[in-house]
This record gives structure tokens, C-alpha cells and sequence, in this order.
């Protein structure tokens, strides 16, 4: 099957430069609908749903592939391939970052520059490492997950849902953004949440920007700085923007931290 | 009616809260307060609202619930658990809508809580009772596979089973490797397999017996040319013929019980002809039944060399619709006999009727014709066919 039905890969730009954004956990493409367009004049922009995710085909889900990151990095590179895509600016959000880092781990050639929006390489707390969680954390979320088991199904249709503070914007159908599938959702945050990608950070040389967030429960500070001291030649980016999606909350801080980063020449990046 | 507003705001039966755009909390009711054991003042502006919830409450909050607030612009009964300021858990279903401005821009988050303690209790029962019934279907589902590579497994036997009654016992009979039915399906190869080996044995015993066979009318026939030779001789010697003194004697019939030659008993008579008499006889040593003709006069040994040489002749014969001879000699008491191949029957003489009945008489004709080929392949020509010798 062609990797741009499975993934529903959208391609829109003027530009030649092709620029991969990556959706995070609990959401699709649509996450990159405030950011991804300032991007269009000069990029050739690529988005895409993972499997389980938005408009991609379930019917390609195979429990075993997705039950490492691996496996969602591998139809990354499938993307790459089929679109013969070469020094590609990828920008992945949450865990999105880690999978963008495993691909350019095994393909590095295919990639320009890595981007990584809130990443985290393990939640866990470890011995001399700080992920922000207990593993009784997790098994809470995971819990919840299923408690809401009922109301991630309900979400499933696309509804139309009026405006009703800006009538003049019309109906929109907000109602279909963000659908999840509520197993693969269960399964993909045990994937995710019980991850240990630390080991994947120094074998990266490509020039990469870390944006962090302020009061970002998923993501700290002190994670970020993690991932900024074993990713040779990074740069880390402290945003204003609160919470876990500046892409969503922020975006204009965000489009401008990620051109600002473009702007600079990639010799002294990797320097 | 503000008053009354104001009321109905702060002690609703669920929790009302305001956030910022950022989660910041700007104003929560009494009603929430009260469930949650905070003052206004420990909450309002001084925590966001992921920080009122469980760690696993808020990562759920902050990965699910803020971008779908985003991109949705509402949310609905998401179950999240509040922590309340004793450290207890409150379980919950949260509710949500952005409120924007003229440009778009989200303004204010608005929250509905509702205490959910049952719900959250009866989803988890019903979420069991799903996993249950889950299970259950799974567990159906291999069982009817079970029960449907059993009947494949069955259906492998029988096509075994019809292979070798059709005849096929090269075929070996394999079953699938942990087979329920593998012992059947080998005892019924070690079936084929013995009966294969005994029917080599039989196909070896036959090939033996037609060896035998050809051996025995060899052997028939060497006799018969002796006794042909030691006739002609006492024929020419003149201890025969009409110089003799010795008359002719007429053979009486032989009365059953009677023994021939000490090994075969008579039965009954079957016939009389010019040259000798037909009787039914049995074979002592095996119980076997025979024709034997035995020469009604001695001692002619004129008679006797031409009874001899028939027998001659007809051990050189052998075709399906010619009378097989089995044996040849002359007794103690110098009576002449030959056994052949015992046919029960009429002869053709006796379907005088239906001779132009031509279904009836072309397979007929068709099998004397054959018969006559074989005997005039030996060299010999009959003088004598006639229906009543058929």
C-alpha cells in the first residue's frame, strides 16, 4: 500500500525545500493548522497522520510494528522514499520528536535539520535521570485512558459545530480533528509513555532546535536540557508559551523560533 | 436576579470554572471549592488547572484535552481525577468550550465539572463486563477454529479412508503434525501399508503359480507323448491289436464313492461319449472338483494312443473359453483317464431356440472364434466343433 493513502499525507507549498511536520499523541495533522501555512511560500510542506491517528488507514495497523517507536519512524522513511524526499527540515511535536530522531538515526542522509517541539526521550524517572514521572504515573494514565474509553469513542464522527461567537467564520467541521482511534490511543500511550530513547540522542549529528515550553508538565525543563546536552550541535529554544503545544497555543512564537533557526547557516550549526 | 444569578452560579450541583487561555485558573465556584476542600484564594490565579488534577489526570489533560479545546473549540465528559487538598482523589467528568474573540483568538476557557463518582464506577464495570465479553468471543472464536480443523482433520481421514477403498494403497495417509486424530490417521496407514505388503506377497504367489502352471502342462504333456510312444509301441511290437488274444473288455460305469488312481473319488456321472465316460470326481488331497474322462474300453491300445494324444494336445492349450487339463495317466488296473477343469453348464446344443437370437449368440460366437484361434495357433485343427461339444 502507498505510504501517502496509509499515512494520508497532505502536500501543499510553493517552495522546494521539503519540510516534514510530525503530529504528537491524542491528535493528527490538524495541530500544525496555525503553523505549518507560514511555511508554504518557501518549503514544499508534507504533513501526515500517523496510523491510528486522523484520516489514516486503520486497516494498517499492526499491533506488533507499533509497539516500538521504531515502527512509526520506519513509515517516516517510507514517506521520504516515496516522495523521493533529500535534506528534509523536520519538525515533529512531543513524541513525534523521538520519532523523527529514530529515522534520522537510521536514514541520516535524508535529513536537513531536526526540529524537536516538547521532546522527551524516556517520562520515567531513572537513576540519575529526571523524566518527570513514576511508573505508577503512567499505569494512572493508561487507567484513565480506558475510563475515558467511552468518550474517546463518542468523538469518533465528525460533527459540524457552529461558531457561535464569530457566526461570520461559518460552520467548520472542527468536529472531525483530532479522531483517534480509543485502542490504538491505549496502546500507542504505553508505547510512548513506557519509551526510553536516551541512548538515540548522541548518535545524531545533524543541526537540530529543542523548543521549550514553560510549565510544561510532559516535557520539563530539566528534560529538555537533558535532551540538549547529548544532541551534539543543538540549540535549545526556551519559549514563552505554557503548557504542552505551543504549536497550538503559541504559534506565532513558534513559527518564528523555527525561522529564526532556518535562518542560520548549517555550518556553524553542526560547528 | 443577579443575586439569584449569582446563586445559581456559585452553588449549582456541578463545579464552574474559568480558565485563561494558558490554563491559568481566573474564578471557580463554591460549589468546587466545597468538593475540593481549596479556598478561592489558594486556587484563583495562583495555580493552572492541570496542577488541580493527578499527575496521570494531567498528562491526559495537557496531551488530549487542551489541543482538542484548540482545535474543537468545545470538549465533553472527559473523565479526569481532581486532587483535592487533602491529597484524596475526586473522580470526575470534565466539560469544556473556548471561548474566542473577533479574531479568533481564544480568550477564556469555561469548565463545567460534575462529580462523578458512580458513573466513573459503573464505566469501569462496564469497561470489565467489555473486556469480559471480549474474551469471551476470543475465546469462541478459537474454539470454533478448533472445531473447524478438527473437521478438516476428518475430512483428511475419510479422503484416505475413499482413496483406498478405491484401490489407491500407494498413497500414503499423513496427518498434520499434533493432530487429534494422528493415531487414527497412523493405524490406518499401518492398514494400507499391511495390505499393500500382502497383496505383493499374493501378486509374488501368483506369478509363482502361473510358473507352476506351465511347468505342470509340460509335464502333462511329456506323459501323454509316453504313453502315446509306449501304445505305438506295443502296437508295432504286435502285442496289440486284432492279433491278440486278450479280447476287448467295455469298461463298466464306475459307481460313485469309487476311487481313481487312489486320489480322486467319483461323484457322479456326467456324460458318455463315443470315446469314454465323463464323471464329476473330487480331488481327496485338496477337496477340489474335476471332469474326468476315462476310456471305456481296455486294453485298446489303438484307443489309448489316441486318448493320449488328446490329452497332448490340450495341455498345449490355454485360453479362458478352452477347458484346462490338470492331469493325465493310465491306472494300476490299465484304465485310461484324464482330469480336466470341471465347467457346470448346458452345452449350445441345448439353446437350439435362440440361435438367431443374435444378442444371445454373437458374444458366443465371438469366444468360440477366439477359442478356435488359440487352437489353431497350436498347430492343431479341431474336425469335431459342433454345438453339442460347446
Amino acid at each position: 500500500m502507498s505510504s501517502l493513502k496509509k499515512n494520508n499525507v497532505s502536500i501543499k507549498g510553493a517552495g522546494t525545500v521539503p519540510m516534514i511536520f510530525a503530529h504528537g499523541f491524542g491528535c493528527d495533522q490538524n495541530m500544525w493548522r496555525y503553523v505549518a501555512p507560514a511555511f508554504e511560500s518557501d518549503h514544499r510542506v508534507i504533513l501526515f497522520d500517523n496510523v491510528g491517528a486522523g484520516d489514516s488507514d486503520l486497516s494498517a495497523y499492526d499491533r506488533t510494528k507499533y509497539s516500538t517507536l521504531q515502527g512509526y519512524a520506519d513509515d517516516v522513511l517510507d514517506i521520504c522514499r516515496e516522495l523521493d524526499l533529500h535534506d528534509v527540515v523536520f519538525v515533529g511535536h512531543s513524541v513525534s520528536a523521538m520519532i523523527g530522531l529514530l529515522a534520522a538515526v537510521k536514514e541520516p542522509r535524508r535529513f536537513g535539520r531536526l526540529i524537536l517541539v516538547a521532546p522527551s526521550p524516556r517520562y520515567i524517572n531513572d537513576v540519575d535521570y529526571f523524566g518527570g514521572f513514576t511508573q505508577s504515573d503512567i499505569m494512572g494514565l493508561l487507567e484513565l485512558l480506558d475510563s475515558n474509553y467511552m468518550a474517546w469513542s463518542s468523538m469518533l464522527g465528525p460533527t459540524i459545530m457552529g461558531n457561535a461567537d464569530r457566526p461570520e467564520l461559518g460552520a467548520e467541521l472542527t468536529g472531525s480533528f483530532c479522531r483517534t482511534n480509543p485502542q490504538i490511543a491505549q496502546h500507542f500511550a504505553r508505547v510512548i509513555f513506557l519509551s526510553d530513547n536516551r541512548a538515540d540522542l548522541p548518535k545524531i549529528e545533524i543541526p537540530s532546535l529543542i523548543l521549550q515550553c514553560s510549565q510544561d508538565a510532559i516535557a520539563p525543563s530539566a528534560v529538555g536540557d537533558y535532551v540538549h546536552r547529548n544532541l551534539a550541535g543543538s540549540k535549545l529554544v526556551q519559549l514563552q508559551a505554557t503548557g504542552h503545544c505551543p504549536n497550538l497555543s503559541a504559534p506565532e512564537e513558534t513559527i518564528a523560533a523555527i525561522r529564526s533557526f532556518l535562518a542560520e547557516p548549517v555550518a556553524t550549526q553542526a560547528a | 436576579m443577579d443575586q439569584e444569578l449569582e446563586e445559581l452560579y456559585e452553588d449549582a450541583p456541578c463545579g464552574y470554572l474559568t480558565l485563561r487561555p494558558d490554563g491559568e485558573i481566573c474564578r471557580v465556584n463554591r460549589t468546587l471549592l466545597g468538593w475540593t476542600g481549596y479556598s478561592s484564594d489558594e486556587i484563583q490565579g495562583r495555580k493552572r488547572f492541570p496542577a488541580l488534577l493527578t499527575v496521570p489526570g494531567a498528562l491526559l489533560y495537557e496531551t488530549y484535552c487542551a489541543p482538542l479545546l484548540r482545535l474543537r473549540g468545545s470538549i465533553a465528559e472527559v473523565a479526569l481525577d481532581i486532587l483535592c487538598r487533602d491529597g484524596s482523589p475526586l473522580p470526575v467528568l470534565f466539560s469544556a468550550t473556548a471561548k474566542r474573540d473577533a479574531a479568533g483568538c481564544v480568550q477564556q476557557l469555561r469548565v463545567v465539572i460534575l462529580n462523578a463518582p458512580k458513573r466513573r464506577e459503573y464505566e469501569r464495570e462496564l469497561l470489565v463486563a467489555r473486556t469480559q465479553a471480549e474474551e469471551a468471543a476470543e475465546q469462541l472464536r478459537i474454539e470454533r477454529s478448533l472445531a473447524l480443523s478438527k473437521l478438516a482433520e476428518q475430512e483428511l481421514l475419510l479422503q484416505a479412508v475413499g482413496r483406498m477403498t478405491a484401490g489407491d494403497l500407494e498413497t500414503p495417509v499423513t496427518m498434520a503434525a499434533g493432530s487429534s486424530l494422528a493415531v487414527l490417521g497412523e493405524a490406518l496407514d499401518r492398514m494400507r501399508q499391511d495390505i499393500l505388503g500382502q497383496l505383493r506377497d499374493l501378486r509374488e504367489r501368483n506369478s509363482e503359480i502361473l510358473h507352476l502352471n506351465v511347468e505342470l502342462r509340460h509335464q502333462i504333456e511329456q506323459r501323454s507323448r509316453l504313453i502315446v510312444d509306449s501304445m505305438q509301441y506295443a502296437i508295432d511290437s504286435g502285442s496289440a491289436g486284432e492279433g491278440e488274444s486278450r479280447p476287448f473288455e467295455a469298461l463298466p460305469i464306475l459307481p460313485p464313492g469309487m476311487m481313481l488312481a487312489r486320489r480322486y473319488r467319483v461323484e457322479s456321472l456326467l456324460g458318455q461319449g463315443a470315446m469314454g465316460t465323463v464323471y464329476e470326481v473330487e480331488r481327496t488331497s485338496d477337496h477340489r472338483r474335476f471332469a474326468a474322462k476315462v476310456l471305456g474300453v481296455r486294453p485298446d491300445y489303438h484307443a489309448m494312443a489316441r486318448f493320449a494324444r488328446e490329452a497332448q494336445l490340450l495341455a498345449r492349450l490355454q485360453h479362458p473359453n478352452l477347458i484346462s487339463i490338470i492331469d493325465v495317466d493310465v491306472t494300476a488296473e490299465r484304465m485310461a483317464y484324464i482330469i480336466m477343469e470341471l465347467v457346470h453348464g448346458k452345452s449350445l446344443a441345448e439353446f437350439g431356440e435362440r440361435y438367431g437370437d443374435r444378442q444371445f449368440m454373437l458374444p458366443i460366437l465371438a469366444q468360440v472364434a477366439s477359442a478356435l484361434t488359440a487352437v489353431h495357433a497350436a498347430g492343431i485343427v479341431h474336425r469335431d466343433l459342433e454345438p453339442k461339444n460347446q
